[in-house]
């Protein structure tokens, strides 16, 4: 299979701190890959780099078998690279439709000329209702953004992100601060995302749980270099990631 | 439900074009010859604050220059109408498109700062186009300005009267209000929004935050033209002095009492700011002073303006008696189905 997405030798460091040395990372469309590592391990960071937000050092990182290394984050997002956040990022002061619409004009680039002669479109409703049944939620397009709680604005930053119709996904700790019910729904969003739509997802999470059950391959990150990689089975009985969790054995 | 919205759109748009259709005809009959002339004022100023609208209130970026390509938009209509003769229209046009491009060139050099220094950046500008508007007597009259300019005209139709102008203004400002309250609902006014929320955000949600931001200025720059045109051939004159840093900050503050985010709030704002040494004459000399006051007393308890806090208003007012239509998206959790307890 073709890969989506291609590290190679990617570096970046911030002064003394190395935030990524030399690393090198596949993705394939429909998988799910995980990131994973210690806090400050550098993951938030290659994450910016992927997507553009942050220029690399050295390396060249390809996606859809394009060298994107030196590609406006803007320009890789209309290539089909979504990105999601830690904390959600609407905009605030708006109604849920209008946040919705962003995605829809990422999807179907109009004209503004078009645009502007032209209702509001309401085609991509039957597709947003399906995903937000998935996610066992419900909103008012009309209301406003800030009116949904915490976890559903996460959920919603995932689905505003499929209707974009990306070809990758970057998900930053879509758990975190989620209740468990909502971690289930989550789980099955990104499961939609890659099985039915075979999107590519770059999925950082701390909790072990969700990464073990749903990611196909992992990547363990440490100071920003690969420490290990593979499936589930072989990260979690891989010596140089348990020592970086939980530390060096202490012998007596 | 169907029938519901459409009695709802039906209704507000009904009153929309009452109140449009009163005020163009009561006010002129109304209104003495004076408050009449103070109020084309208003209106000229109004379309230059739309400009405002479109930079702070939708893009978030603070700009003093709209002063400025109101003066280029005014000079260049003065120029094409003394020296070429040129109708109205024609001249307006080209104010139009000179402002809009020295916008573009400007714009796309100043928006390569970040927040405060672009704006303080623009106040070099008004600086800098201030100084060129006085000593370059050959093109802007100077300080003594250029006087002698055609009124309104349409073909054989001339504008020769406050109450005429005020038709024509009336005109022209409900037109760039419409078009600015429409930019709302179209996909640049959404990358406005996102440029002015999160930058980052809007950058992976496929906006280009450097280029919406120049068609932005642009807007803005354009909008200013078309006041310029319109105060020139207005007050048949124009002089250098019109194009002070004061005016600006007047003009920012116009925006900022009535509400940066709606034409309506700018309306108002105009309005208010034009038409209060008129109704404070006995207290002219203290009349800074209550703008100072009244500006911050703005920032700390109304910070949306008085559309803003109007707005909220009626939000509470549609939410309480379950007015307009609203979208039903996704289903309620079924708490049974949903297993507890145990993580994925």
């Amino acid at each position: 299979m073709e890969k989506l997405l291609e590290l190679v030798g990617v570096n970046k460091h911030f002064g003394g701190v190395i935030a990524a040395k030399d690393v090198n990372m596949d993705v394939y469309p429909g998988e799910i890959h995980g990131l994973i590592g210690p806090n400050g391990a550098g993951k938030t960071t290659l994450l910016n780099l992927i997507s553009g937000i942050m220029p690399v050092d050295s390396g060249t990182i390809t996606f859809l078998g394009k060298d994107v290394t030196s590609i406006k984050p803007h320009n890789r997002a209309r290539m089909g690279m979504g990105r999601t956040f830690q904390t959600p990022r609407f905009l605030k002061r708006a109604d849920i439709e209008e946040n919705i619409l962003l995605a829809i004009d990422l999807a179907e680039r109009q004209s503004f000329l078009k645009s502007f002669f032209s209702p509001r479109s309401k085609d991509f409703i039957p597709q947003l209702d399906e995903l937000t049944r998935t996610a066992q939620f419900s909103f008012y397009l009309e209301n406003d953004i800030n009116s949904l709680t915490y976890g559903q604005r996460k959920m919603l930053e995932i689905i505003r992100s499929m209707l974009t119709n990306p070809k990758l996904i970057l998900v930053d700790e879509p758990a975190a601060g989620l209740n468990n019910a909502e971690i289930i729904h989550m789980v099955e969003l990104l499961r939609i995302a890659a099985f039915q739509r075979s999107i590519g997802i770059v999925l950082i999470e701390h909790s072990m749980d969700m990464i073990l059950d749903c990611c196909h391959n992992i990547t363990v990150l440490n100071f920003g270099e690969v420490i290990a990689c593979g499936s589930p089975e072989q990260i979690s009985s891989d010596q140089a990631v348990i020592t970086a969790y939980l530390g060096r054995e202490r012998h007596a | 439900m169907g029938k519901k919205i459409r009695v709802h759109k039906v209704i507000s748009t009904v009153v929309f074009v009452l109140v449009l259709a009163l005020a163009f005809i009561l006010i002129p009959r109304l209104s003495s010859v004076y408050v009449l002339t103070v109020l084309n004022g208003a209106l000229i100023f109004f379309v230059a604050c739309l400009g405002i609208c479109v930079m702070l209130g939708m893009g978030g970026m603070v700009s003093f220059a709209t002063i400025t390509f109101m003066g280029i938009g005014a000079y260049t209509s003065a120029n094409l109408s003394l020296l070429l003769k040129l109708p109205f229209m024609a001249c307006m046009l080209g104010a139009v498109l000179l402002s809009a491009l020295f916008a573009l060139v400007i714009g796309s050099i100043l928006l390569r700062l970040s927040g405060t220094f672009f704006t303080f950046s623009t106040v070099a500008l008004v600086q800098i186009a201030h100084g060129i508007f006085t000593n370059l007597r050959s093109v802007t009259g100077g300080p003594d300005g250029m006087g002698g300019i055609a009124t309104f005209n349409f073909g054989p139709l001339m504008a020769k009267t406050p109450f005429q102008n005020f038709y024509v203004l009336f005109i022209f400002g409900l037109l760039c209000a419409l078009f600015v309250a429409h930019l709302r609902n179209t996909n640049l006014g959404r990358r406005l929004y996102a440029v002015r929320d999160n930058e980052i955000a809007a950058a992976v949600m496929g906006v280009d935050v450097y280029r919406t931001k120049v068609i932005a200025f642009v807007i803005a720059g354009a909008l200013a033209g078309v006041a310029g045109s319109l105060l020139v051939h207005n007050y048949h004159f124009v002089g250098s002095s019109s194009f002070v840093f004061d005016q600006s900050t007047t003009m920012v503050i116009m925006a900022m009492l009535g509400g940066i985010s709606h034409p309506g709030g700018i309306l108002l704002g105009t309005i208010l700011i034009t038409m209060l040494p008129e109704w404070l004459k006995p207290l002219q000399e203290y009349i800074r002073l209550f703008y100072g006051l009244g500006v911050m007393l703005l920032m700390v308890f109304m910070p949306t303006g008085l559309w803003g806090l109007g707005s909220q208003i009626s939000a509470k007012v549609k939410e309480k008696y379950r007015l307009g239509h609203k979208t039903l998206v996704g289903c309620e959790p079924q708490a049974k189905s949903a297993p507890s307890g145990e993580v994925v």
